[in-house]
């Protein structure tokens, strides 16, 4: 363990020392950050007025819309959002802005210290050590990234090899050559990384590589891509996860308990209804809700993230306290529908499908008969007739086990679909254009 | 470890920041002493947030008193906080 003192601390002492930490970060963020000044003026909250953790709800959320606003234009560097001098920024990262304007994040030298104690309880977790040499798969840019996991596996004394700017060929002759143990990057790209070793002619099993570290993107956590991974390298797989704009929060450790810990004394973490923001039971499908405790370059509190994830209360057969997240992230608030009364996430279905060999592609048609919401599954197969029989009740199965929710399944030829570069949209919702159809 | 070595761990902590403390302040005509020292009073920090926090809470001080400063009140950003 990184650190056997805070990770197998009981629940209430746990408990103490996030109070304590959130005092702190609290008074600093009122005291240095006009974002949270203005916010908690607003809604007429004090810092004295939170005094246990169950207080927390007082303070209004944050998302990163609000944050975006206060950030302002180009020009404008952080806009209100820092609680430091920008003298004092030592370190400049973005997020991708894939889905609009990057947020641009600062770090003093404390700040980037404490990033890689986050990370320092993941590496442990996966029990790097100084025996291993480790190749990190990333073009090292803005993006926050591998740029702490490969600073933080310095902390950890293991050999780092900064696989930025090298074609696929290159890094796997780094491999080879340099007998590297652990691989870091994200997980699509470690799959399209084997693929690339075997069209050289070179069998992966010949090689060193023991684990993989996978983060930046989900798939880590999903059982198809682990899987597939697990096969493609001879390897163990770390999921990790994190958001830029929060920090590493999330490790898996070598019990492999089916999920991800919380880096519980970093990190204190509200579990909530995805549509109605009221404290979930553990096992509960829940948002995300953050406070990164030592984060004071640019607080973070009560950061919406609009993940899903369902926090079990069983204990890890590791022997850290620090809860964990069945199955990691598994959806997006934002892509939720309900169906008959269940909140469905589209990524649940992507997992399943994924974990049948025969299946190609698929599509899921959302459509209504009378009051009832259907749910049917298109899959791509070359099986057909009788003999796609025991796919239909294997993918039915399955499908009733994630999503708690009956479909129906459609075999359909290979090519029914086109294939498509850009992101494919794989639900179909037909239920407004049959209302609109019901009306006119 | 025992509980009493984990608490020596912790006092020999905070006595190493109030040393380097003194020493970072004496250093500023030096680039090469005040840029390391303030580099490592960073990762004394890293220490008391990973060993001096849980440590006050376990001896039943509540974290009150943990024997540290609110973060970041180092210099540079005092200074800036003053001039602005
Ligand atoms: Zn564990």
């Amino acid at each position: 363990m990184w650190n056997p003192i805070l990770e197998k601390l009981g629940p209430s002492e746990l408990k103490k020392v996030q109070l304590l930490k959130l005092k702190r970060i609290l008074a600093w963020a009122y005291g240095r950050s006009p974002f949270y000044r203005k916010k908690f003026d607003q809604a007429g909250v004090s810092v004295d007025d939170i005094r246990s953790l169950d207080d927390l709800p007082k303070i209004p959320l944050t998302d990163k819309d609000a944050w975006l606003a206060a950030q302002g234009d180009c020009g404008q560097g952080f806009g209100t959002t820092t609680a430091i001098s920008e003298r004092e920024t030592v370190r400049y990262h973005q997020t991708s802005g894939t889905t609009g304007k990057p947020i641009r994040l600062a770090f003093n030298h404390r700040d980037w210290n404490w990033w890689l104690q986050c990370w320092g309880y993941g590496l442990a977790a996966l029990e790097l050590s100084r025996e291993d040499r480790a190749l990190v798969c990333f073009p090292f840019n803005l993006f926050v990234g591998w740029w702490g996991g490969q600073d933080a596996a310095r902390l950890m004394r293991c050999c780092v090899y900064s696989g930025g700017g090298m074609p696929t060929e290159q890094r796997l002759q780094v491999i080879l050559e340099h007998r590297i143990s652990v691989l870091m990057g994200a997980p699509s790209y470690l799959l399209r990384l084997a693929a690339s070793a075997q069209k050289n002619g070179i069998r992966t099993s010949d090689l060193t590589v023991r684990k993989l570290v996978c983060g930046a993107e989900p798939g880590g956590s999903i059982p198809a891509m682990r899987a597939r991974l697990e096969q493609a390298w001879g390897a163990e797989v770390f999921d990790h996860l994190g958001a830029s704009e929060v920090g590493p929060w999330g490790y898996e450790c070598s019990a492999h308990p089916g999920g991800v810990h919380i880096c519980e004394s970093f990190f204190l973490m509200e579990f909530v209804h995805p549509e109605t923001f009221e404290p979930t039971r553990p096992g509960e499908l829940s948002r995300l809700v953050v406070t990164s405790l030592e984060k004071y370059s640019q607080p973070v509190i009560r950061w919406d993230l609009k993940d899903l994830v369902r926090v079990s209360d069983q204990p890890c057969p590791c022997g850290r306290s620090f809860r964990w997240v069945q199955g990691g992230i598994l959806g997006r608030a934002d892509d939720l529908i309900k169906i008959r009364g269940v909140l469905f996430s589209p990524r649940g279905v992507e997992d399943v499908v994924r974990s049948f060999g025969p299946v190609s592609d698929y599509r899921v048609v959302l459509s209504r008969r009378g009051e009832m919401d259907e749910l049917t599954l298109r899959a791509e197969t070359a099986l057909c007739g009788t003999e796609g029989e025991p796919l239909k009740n294997d993918l039915k199965a399955a499908l009733k086990v994630k999503t708690h929710l009956r479909f129906g399944i459609e075999l359909c030829p290979p090519g029914t679909f086109p294939r498509q570069e850009i992101k494919t949209r794989r639900l179909i919702d037909l239920r407004e254009k049959e209302n609109a159809d019901e009306q006119g | 470890m025992s509980k009493a070595e984990l608490q020596e761990l912790g006092r020999l902590i905070r006595q190493l920041k109030q040393l380097a403390e003194q020493a970072h302040q004496a250093s500023h005509a030096v680039p090469a002493a005040e840029r390391n020292l303030y580099m490592v009073l960073r990762h004394l920090e890293m220490l008391e947030i990973e060993i001096c926090d849980p440590l006050s809470v376990l001896a039943g001080e509540g974290g009150e008193d943990s024997g540290r400063d609110a973060p970041c009140t180092h210099r540079e950003s005092n200074n800036a906080a003053n001039a602005e």
